[in-house]
């Protein structure tokens, strides 16, 4: 693996009319990892990746992808990045075997194999016609497209987000498969958190177009706690712990906080968290855990 | 990217070669017949003879009984544009449905793209409209040696012009595709520009395109022979060829009224002397001034294609997304 993180971004910026769409965002993707982009509709993560991929054009900072700007020289960046947009489109009067033959027209690194047993595996006909496959089996079409590319980063816009959750579940087998088979780094955008803890190894929240949360999954997990007790203010575990949201009944508080350091407090019950209930607390929803937690 | 190209708009080139099969199919069996009828009836030598007798008989016969001819490939002046929509809907639909999303991320350029795209969209337009006009000149040749080519239904027929058209339609069509990124809309409002630009050019613009020609002669003998020509105005004149007032009314041939549906052969009526001293004049663009007047007017209409196919690739490189 070379040296230069597949994705980095420096003050990185996009604006609509008046409309920050992603704004002063910081960001180092290491080759090998697996990123979950997190965040709610219109939280820049689109706009992220389309920076990444040069179809757009950032309005201040930059990005480097693969050590390369990729919208000054695509040439260097193109060949060697799968990208699925969103809603995954195909030209629909196309047959899969003219899906193929697009890809192997369009792309020098296209590994014929590669696409041929992945068609297999779906089962699909090659004279099928791409308008006429669910929603699921043209996910996987356009997934297939991006792999056989041969990229060493794989860049999904939100490609579960209009599957059921058998086809979601099918599309993540999918690139957990490449994943191990190949090693190539991923980043995916989801709104929905549900599953991507079992492909991803870190996460980045975005919301309102800044980064809110980057790292590794398994640190996340263990900087988080809830922390639930008689009613109080957050005021002193805010000494020493990040409070990212707190609520409060008559009797009880409970708060999620990001700890500094090992968290022991003989007033408060310590309580593990999940990845969903973190990414909420950051996008400044409550979940249902911790409603469950405040109200016992 | 040639092949995705060429494949993305297989299904437009076979409903534009069907389109011209169909007319094929009418006009070349007419045609043939035509040409075989001209010949035994011995029209050649009638061509410029206006005076009374056998020949007009036989001219008048002639074109009664072939001017479906003259209706039918007036009306499919409108095929070359039709088939310019269908090339440019490829272009368009990329952009409207998302899928030049997919395009652009391949390992290829997004200027490769947009040429090819906009390349095959232009070849495919100037074909067709290379072969209706190919079809139109060679059914409607005896028609011509009769009314010449200098009316709207045969000048919009054959010649150059058709390809500037083409060319026309189809950068209204990209251009406003790229801009607006919605194909119907798009190409629905690209047909009706062509509408009213056709009907512009037919009735305004191709008469100023070069200065007419003016002739004065004495009302008591007979004029020039404008049976061919692109008559603008005709009218009863003092010597010198200023109009008297209250004189019988211009005549009104094809050069003016809206519609280029129009196919008359122009005949003016001649007033009757009204003494020595009246005499006619006229106004026209001489049949001789064909290829001069296609060349200038494809030159404007052609150009504005161009300028609006290369707004539409720049665009859609430059701006979008």
């Amino acid at each position: 693996m070379s040296d230069s993180p597949a994705l980095e971004t420096a003050a990185l910026g996009k604006r609509y009319a008046s409309n920050w769409a992603l704004h002063d965002c910081e960001l180092s993707i290491p080759t090998g990892s697996v990123t979950a982009l997190v965040g709610p509709n219109g939280a820049g993560k689109t706009t992220l990746l389309q920076l990444a991929v040069g179809l757009i054009e950032p309005t201040t900072g930059t990005i480097a992808v693969l050590g390369h700007d990729p919208r000054s020289e695509p040439l260097a960046v193109l060949p060697r990045v799968g990208f699925v947009a969103q809603d995954h489109p195909l030209p629909r009067r196309f047959t899969i075997a003219e899906t193929l033959r697009l890809g192997r027209e369009l792309n020098p690194s296209w590994d014929d194999a590669v696409a041929e047993r992945r068609i297999d595996e779906l089962g699909l006909s090659r004279r099928q016609r791409v308008g006429t496959l669910s929603g699921g089996q043209q996910a996987q079409v356009a997934l297939t497209l991006a792999l056989a590319k041969q990229p060493q980063l794989l860049l999904l816009d939100e490609p579960v987000a209009s599957l059921d959750p058998l086809a979601r579940r099918e599309f993540l087998t999918g690139v957990l498969q490449a994943v191990t088979e190949t090693g190539i780094t991923v980043v995916l955008s989801s709104h929905i958190v549900t599953d991507l803890e079992r492909v991803c190894d870190r996460l980045i929240i975005l919301a309102d177009g800044r980064t809110q949360l980057v790292g590794p999954i398994e640190d996340i997990l263990a900087g988080h706690r809830l922390l639930t007790g008689p009613r109080t203010t957050a005021a002193g575990v805010a000494r020493v712990h990040e409070v990212i949201r707190e609520s409060h009944t008559e009797r009880q508080t409970t708060l999620l906080v990001r700890a500094n350091g090992h968290v022991y407090d003989a007033d408060w019950e310590l309580h593990e968290v999940d990845l969903e209930e973190i990414v909420l607390a950051y996008l400044g929803q409550t979940s249902d855990t911790m409603r469950a937690a405040v109200a016992r | 990217m040639i092949w995705v190209g060429w494949r993305q708009q297989r299904t437009e080139t076979l409903i534009a070669v069907a389109m011209l099969a169909l007319l094929a199919a009418v006009a070349i069996p007419v045609g043939v017949h035509m040409a075989s009828a001209y010949t035994h009836e011995g029209l050649g030598a009638c061509a410029d003879n206006v005076q009374p007798g056998p020949c007009n008989v036989s001219v008048a016969s002639f074109l009664s009984r072939f001017s479906g001819m003259n209706v039918l490939f007036t009306w499919s002046t409108i095929l070359p544009a039709v088939a310019a929509l269908l090339f440019a809907a490829p272009f368009v639909l990329d952009l409207d449905n998302g899928t030049y999303r997919l395009f652009w991320t391949q390992s290829i350029t997004r200027r490769r793209w947009v040429v090819t795209k906009l390349g095959l969209s232009v070849a495919g337009s100037v074909a067709v409209a290379g072969c209706l006009l190919a079809l139109a000149m060679w059914s409607l040749e005896p028609l011509d040696h009769l009314n010449g080519r200098m009316s709207n239904n045969s000048f919009d027929a054959e010649g150059i012009v058709p390809i500037a058209y083409a060319l026309f339609v189809l950068g209204v069509a990209v251009a406003l595709g790229a801009l607006w990124r919605r194909t119907v809309p798009a190409l629905l409002v690209a047909f009706v520009v062509y509408v009213v630009g056709r009907a512009f050019a037919d009735s305004w613009l191709r008469q100023r395109l070069l200065t007419p020609v003016k002739t004065t002669w004495p009302a008591s003998r007979a004029g020039p022979n404008l049976n061919q020509a692109l008559v603008i105005n005709q009218f009863t004149s003092d010597r010198q060829g200023h109009e008297i007032a209250s004189a019988v009314g211009p005549c009104t041939t094809s050069s003016s009224g809206g519609s280029f549906l129009r196919h008359t052969r122009q005949v003016c009526v001649q007033p009757h002397a009204r003494g020595a001293h009246t005499y006619m004049t006229a106004l026209y663009q001489p049949a001789s001034r064909f290829w001069e007047l296609q060349s200038v007017e494809f030159a404007i209409v052609a150009g504005i294609g161009a300028l609006l196919i290369l707004l539409a690739g720049w665009w859609t490189q430059r701006r979008i997304a």
